[in-house]
């Protein structure tokens, strides 16, 4: 889990939304940097739920902004890296990739085969020790379990026949059948194009404008998170959001915008009910004393909580 | 939500303190699914299905774990288990670690295909859509090359084609053609690849592809190719596999099968999202953009026994110009247009409140007219006096006013559609998906009438709820389903009645990857008379039962 990945990492964006597909990367950008995003892909694991979910890592612009600020990351168009990677992809690399396949298939096979020995194993085991410690009904239970562990035996034979569906699948020595991988990344394939030197201004990532209010929230250790679903811009975490319950429903409000009491009241009734306190964020510009066009800008927070008196 | 669930009596067993206000959580409440939850929980969501097995080898038979998935959900704590806020303890230091390599150690779960469910499946590119982007352009696909001699439509827009299919996954899923090959959309070869039930590969196979006509799949693979000649002197790679054996990763499909237009990723989101949850989720013909709406395809309802309701929905309008669009103001004539019929209609129309009772004389003398009440519903009749909006009879007006008889009374604008604005939903207020429940019996060859209707809305796109006339547009395109002929509906109460609407859709908003989903129905409130339900049960018998117990719950999170 502590593998950290090269720097800067590739994110890739697909049809305008940033993705992330390599675990090692969204392990280290959670640890590190408080990067959490979204993972919206099915786990192959349990494919059939919706609250653990699996790669790929939906990260938010505001997410990515930053990272590209902090020269963490930068951003490949992946329909074309893989286009042109493809196209270019020289025998070696495929070979490779075939290769790597391969031997995580066999890997998979073989610990597949080791849990399933090592399960019959333990159920035999039991059985044993279970028979000898009824001496009584041993002779009578005997033929029995000699009955189960053949027709044991039998099945584990017929699963592991050598019905190979594809030509990639090598016969080997062995007696085990390489399973199919499909990788979760294209990394070992494709040769992601280098980081550009630096970025300019305009090429970065493009974020709402509640942005400095998501970099003060991030900058101050807390982990702001996709919130419309609970009523709000950003759902502010105190700390990883696997451990702990978030604080704040955060809004963005501009410094000279006008505030719908309603609003205000409607938000702190909605942070209340879910035991959060309600937060709205601003820009405030403070000019400079000396020089007119030069200001400081900062970001200032308040929260609003339903007051029972 | 509140409102209807607190007093639905189905629900009310669930509650067992249901005037308490000290309920630390509602059952109806926790979705699990709402917030990120601790992955150390994972094996207890999985440990009854051999998560041993389907670590290594995911079953493609889904629905056994579906339901055994439901039975074991309750295991994972509901609340308690996280922290209010981190402390320099080292114990918290540890659970955050531990959390952190549990989801670690599920994240880098492989997928992998095992001999008896290995299903291989082949990407053909874009079946001739309509100007959908093709990924891997240069695409030039011969449809004799891939083998659709049939030309079939319905194989429109499929980019993967199995050979030999297996499973169950693919009983609600893709097209299957004269040869038992099954063709699958974007969506649905990305949701199997991400399942681990599907292995794709890159091109068609080797043999297959001296077949085609023009040579090699793409022009991509010529490069490929002549790159590979170049090469074979260093690396002596006789058996260098080719560019279209090679297996397609996950993020390969999904830069390959997302884009801009045609499958964004919130549409995918939503998609997967319900398919996770056993749903059946199909492409709603106004899918493109470009599509005409109001394309019917199912079967209406089938205790719907208006003719004159079918009639208006099959026979679509002739699309008007824009220069009539804009120069007419149609809502407002559309209103016109109703008021009329309903003046029309009004005289011989029964039901209407102040017929019933002849000695109500509302426009001259008291509403309620002197004389011998024996109840109160006829009191209460007679103080209807405001015309409502009957959902049901909206398609009669709708067909009845492009009626070629025109009388000349009728200004002369009669004869063009009174709406056009209403009959083409605009993106992205129009339905993707029709949606079948895990119950619903679904057959690919006869599809039957969808459960839901749904429209996905990226939030970040359009931050605003649709304004009327976009609601509008889209509820009018929507199967109409009468809750007073529903079989469970008629018996129950009438707040259910009115709670299940005659017309709804279902948005689903997704927020980067985190999807809502919002149900809107329109109901017919004046057609439920309360004041008739509540004589026969004597009035105030809900009355003592404390309406605002409960709310205001804490979620805790």
């Amino acid at each position: 889990m502590d593998a950290n990945p090269d720097l800067p990492i590739p994110v890739s964006l697909i049809a305008g939304r940033y993705l992330l597909f390599a675990v090692d990367a969204v392990t280290y950008l959670r640890r590190e940097h408080h990067i959490c995003g979204v993972t919206i892909g099915t786990l192959p694991q349990a494919p059939q739920q919706n609250v653990f979910l699996g790669l790929p890592l939906e990260l938010m612009p505001e997410e990515v902004r930053l990272l590209v600020e902090k020269g963490l990351a930068y951003v490949i168009d992946d329909a074309m890296a893989h286009q042109h990677g493809l196209a270019n992809a020289s025998a070696r690399k495929r070979v490779h990739y075939v290769k790597h396949l391969r031997d995580k298939g066999r890997q998979a096979a073989i610990s597949q085969t080791g849990a399933k020995e090592h399960s019959r194993a333990l159920a035999l085991s039991k059985a044993r020790s279970k028979a000898l410690k009824a001496p009584t009904i041993r002779a009578a239970s005997h033929d029995e379990s000699e009955d189960t562990n053949l027709t044991d035996t039998a099945e584990q034979d017929s699963l592991f026949g050598p019905s190979t569906p594809s030509g990639l699948a090598s016969s080997d020595s062995l007696s085990i059948t390489t399973f199919g991988v499909t990788p979760a990344s294209s990394a070992s394939l494709l040769t992601p194009p280098p980081p550009p030197p630096a970025y300019a201004e305009a090429s970065l990532p493009a974020v709402p404008e509640s942005y400095p209010m998501f970099k003060h929230l991030h900058s101050n250790g807390y982990f702001p998170s996709p919130g419309l679903r609970f009523g709000c811009q950003y759902m502010v975490y105190p700390g990883d959001p696997l451990r702990f319950h978030s604080h704040f429903l955060a809004s963005y409000v501009g410094w000279h915008q006008e505030l719908d009491l309603m609003d205000l009241v409607g938000g702190g009734r909605l942070g209340t009910g879910v035991k959060k306190g309600y937060l709205i964020g601003g820009v405030e510009k403070k000019k400079n004393q000396d020089n007119a066009d030069m200001g400081t800008e900062r970001v200032r927070t308040f929260s609003i909580e339903w007051a029972s008196m | 939500m509140a409102e209807f669930d607190e007093d639905d009596p189905s629900l009310a067993h669930s509650s067992p303190y249901p005037n308490s206000h000290s309920i630390p959580s509602h059952p109806i409440d926790v979705d699990l699914s709402e917030e990120t939850q601790d992955f150390r929980f994972l094996s207890a969501l999985t440990s009854n299905t051999a998560l041993a097995n389907s670590a290594t080898t995911p079953s493609v038979a889904s629905d056994a774990i579906a339901t055994s998935i439901a039975s074991t959900e309750t295991v994972i704590p509901k609340r308690g288990t996280k922290d209010f806020e981190p402390n320099p303890t080292r114990s918290q230091q540890n659970a955050l670690r531990a959390s952190r390599q549990a989801m670690h150690d599920v994240l880098s779960g492989e997928r992998v295909h095992g001999s008896k469910n290995w299903v291989v499946g082949y990407f053909v590119g874009s079946m001739g859509g309509e100007g959908e982007s093709e990924p891997l352009g240069g695409r030039d696909r011969r449809e004799e090359g891939i083998g659709l001699q049939d030309r079939d439509k319905r194989l429109r827009g499929c980019v993967v084609r199995i050979d030999q299919p297996r499973g169950s996954t693919f009983r609600t899923m893709g097209v299957s053609d004269r040869e038992n090959r099954i063709w699958l959309l974007p969506e649905e070869a990305l949701y199997c690849i991400e399942r681990g039930s599907l292995d794709i590969r890159w091109g068609l196979p080797e043999a297959e592809k001296d077949d085609v006509k023009g040579g090699p799949v793409t022009g991509g693979n010529d490069e490929g190719s002549a790159k590979r000649d170049d090469k074979y002197d260093d690396d002596d790679d006789d058996d260098a596999p080719a560019f279209s054996d090679l297996p397609m990763s996950l993020q390969g499909a999904y830069a390959t099968f997302i884009s801009d237009k045609d499958l964004t990723l919130a549409r995918y989101t939503v998609f997967a999202g319900l398919r996770r949850l056993g749903y059946t989720v199909i492409r709603a013909p106004t899918w493109h953009d470009s599509c005409p709406s109001s394309s019917q395809t199912w079967q209406e309802d089938k205790a719907e026994d208006h003719s004159t309701t079918t009639h208006a929905r099959t026979v679509s309008p002739p699309p008007a110009s824009t220069s009539q669009q804009s120069f007419f103001n149609w809502p407002s004539l559309r209103t016109f247009i109703t008021s009329v019929f309903q003046l029309l209609f009004r005289w011989k129309s029964p039901s209407k409140p102040y017929h019933r009772h002849p000695n109500s004389c509302p426009s001259l003398g008291p509403l309620v007219a002197p004389g011998l009440y024996r109840s109160y519903t006829d009191i209460y009749r007679a103080l209807a006096l405001i015309p409502f909006h009957n959902p049901t009879s909206k398609p009669q007006h709708a067909h009845t006013a492009p009626a070629p008889t025109s009388s000349p009374e009728r200004p002369s604008i009669q004869p063009q559609p009174p709406n056009p604005s209403m009959t083409s939903t605009t993106p992205p207020f129009r339905i993707s998906y029709h949606v079948y429940k895990p119950t619903t019996p679904y057959r690919k060859t006869s599809p039957p009438a969808p459960d839901f209707h749904l429209a996905v809305i990226d939030a970040h796109a359009h931050p605003t709820i649709p304004n009327l006339t976009e609601l509008g547009t889209l509820l009018e395109e929507m199967p109409l389903h009468d809750p007073r002929k529903d079989e469970k509906l008629k018996k129950g109460r009438a707040e259910m009645r009115l709670k299940a609407g005659t017309r709804s859709v279902v948005l689903a908003v997704v927020d980067n990857g985190v999807v809502s989903f919002l149900r809107l129905a329109e109901m017919g409130s004046g057609r439920e008379k309360i004041y008739e339900g509540k004589v026969g049960r004597g009035g105030g018998k809900r009355s003592g039962r404390g309406r605002g117990a409960g709310r205001g719950r804490g979620r805790g999170r």
